[in-house]
């Protein structure tokens, strides 16, 4: 489980105004499964997704976790164009590599362990990045908004490989998203937050089957969820929602 | 996507025809037209001086020189940035503006230190070559500092995710690095043939430098041409060699 309480973020723009980016932030993130921060553009998602993985430091939080290493997956391809796909996915590992083989195939990249990222898709490299954190026994991977450049159908392959990532393993993934779909697709668990300054408005649990398949989206039980969210919105903020991919 | 190698194939297949077009107007022109002109030397007589040129010349062992030290500065450069990669990353850090006045005069320090090293060291052999690995260093720092800082903030926020050691994250930038420093490799090497033959011409001892020297001096300009003509073939040959270095090695965009 990862608590946090209070995280707060300010910094100093370039003309010397004092930004509040987040302001007290407070997030209980469940063991296992995956919970969404579903926010729309420049809300501090990264900001904040960033100060989870121990990349970036706050200006003021509580943080508890029992989630000792945190994984990264950033929003541009972050899998390394000089190593193939078996190097990116050992990437780090100092011993234990006898795994690998079991994680390349989970990600879908069985058969494709001697070739290397730079020319391949957006989509390709996302599963190596997934398969690396995979394969350094993280407690949670950290994904920023990573699905924004790929296409509808790769999009909806990337979509069920975490989910089936969800149910064959114990690790936690953390979504940041503007993408509603997708954060109701992915998650059991969303945090809906607003912008300037960052803060969290609302928590949603998804009661939606742990297996889901694509066709889930048509579903009224999804309609629900997007109405309710749109709804939550509106209301908390008293306007339409803006900067939003549904 | 269209790949630098796709250019460079392209370049070549267009390049040969075209040359071949060059000669057969050269030929026409010079040896036919316009055999006696103060333009450029009869093409027999450019035949006739590519014998001259190894026997009173001593061509090969001038032109073996020349290519030697600047392949083998290359190499020296290359692996002395990356056995020191740690130390260069700190004091490009450390003095970020020094680097940047490197940077932007470069090309007058080049030339300079060719006449303080032909001041400094003379007619000696390892003065050429002290002078080409300087360049070669100088000219991969400055390439290191500008792209150390250049690099993509996804990997290095990945890497350092994994709770990775220290040398791997360096590791990590070094790597990302490779094609530009591949890239400086490549003007170093155009840089040193121009500065090695002004550095030879000068010196008059060694190499194609005090080869030109002594065709001017004889004012023998069919050499002259003939050798113009060697450097720039040795170019291009060099040229396709880094190339296809770079495509077999460090084939990704940084």
């Amino acid at each position: 489980m990862l608590k946090i309480e209070n995280i707060s973020k300010v910094y100093t723009d370039s003309v010397g105004y004092k930004i509040h980016l987040l302001e007290n932030i407070t997030l209980e993130v469940p063991k296992k499964g995956c919970s969404t921060i579903l926010a729309p553009k420049g809300s501090g998602k990264t900001s904040l997704l960033r100060i989870i993985a121990n990349l970036e430091k706050e200006t003021s939080a509580t943080i508890e976790k029992t989630s000792k290493k945190i994984a990264y997956i950033p929003s541009k391809p972050s899998s390394f164009p000089w190593m193939n796909v078996q190097s990116n996915i050992e990437f780090g590992l100092e011993n234990s590599k006898s795994d690998v083989n079991k994680i390349i195939k989970l990600v879908g990249l069985e058969g494709y362990e001697d070739h290397f990222p730079h020319n391949k898709s957006e989509g390709f490299r996302f599963r190596i990045a997934l398969g690396r954190a995979l394969a350094n026994n993280t407690d949670a991977i950290v994904i920023d908004e990573p699905f924004n450049n790929l296409n509808s159908l790769t999009r909806q392959e990337i979509y069920l490989l975490v989910r089936k990532i969800i149910i064959e393993t114990d690790v936690t993934i953390i979504l940041g998203t503007a993408n509603i779909t997708e954060a109701i697709f992915l998650s059991d668990k969303m945090f809906l937050m607003k912008k300037k300054p960052g803060e969290i408005i609302d928590e949603i649990s998804i009661d939606l089957p742990t297996d889901r398949q694509i066709n889930l989206l048509e579903s009224e039980k999804f309609i629900k969820y997007r109405n309710l969210i749109e709804e939550t919105f509106k209301n908390k903020l008293g306007r339409l929602l803006y900067n939003f991919s549904v | 996507m269209i790949s630098r190698n796709y250019f460079l194939k392209n370049n070549s297949a267009k390049i040969l025809p075209l040359l071949a077009k060059v000669a057969f107007v050269y030929i026409i022109l010079f040896e036919f037209i316009l055999p006696a002109n103060g333009i450029l030397p009869k093409p027999s007589i450019l035949i006739e001086s590519v014998t001259s040129l190894f026997k009173h010349y001593n061509f090969l062992y001038a032109f073996g020189f020349t290519l030697s030290i600047i392949f083998f500065a290359l190499l020296v450069g290359y692996f002395l940035i990356r056995i020191f990669r740690n130390t260069m990353l700190y004091f490009t850090r450390t003095f970020p503006t020094l680097i940047s006045l490197l940077d932007t005069t470069k090309y007058f320090l080049m030339i300079l230190l060719v006449f303080i090293f032909h001041f400094w060291f003379g007619n000696n052999i390892y003065g050429e070559l002290f002078l080409a690995i300087i360049v070669v260093l100088g000219n991969l720092k400055i390439e290191y500092f500008k792209s150390a800082n250049e690099v993509k903030q996804e990997y290095l926020d990945a890497a350092q995710s994994l709770n990775i050691s220290e040398s791997k994250k360096t590791n990590v930038i070094w790597k990302s690095v490779q094609p530009k420093l591949f890239s400086s490799l490549e003007f170093s090497h155009y840089s040193l043939w121009t500065l090695l033959i002004i550095y030879e011409y000068i010196n008059g001892t060694n190499g194609i430098g005090s080869v030109f020297r002594l065709a001017i001096k004889y004012n023998d300009f069919s050499v002259v041409v003939l050798l113009i003509l060697i450097i720039s073939t040795s170019l291009w040959l060099s040229t396709l060699l880094l190339n296809s270095i770079r495509a077999k090695f460090f084939f990704w965009n940084s």
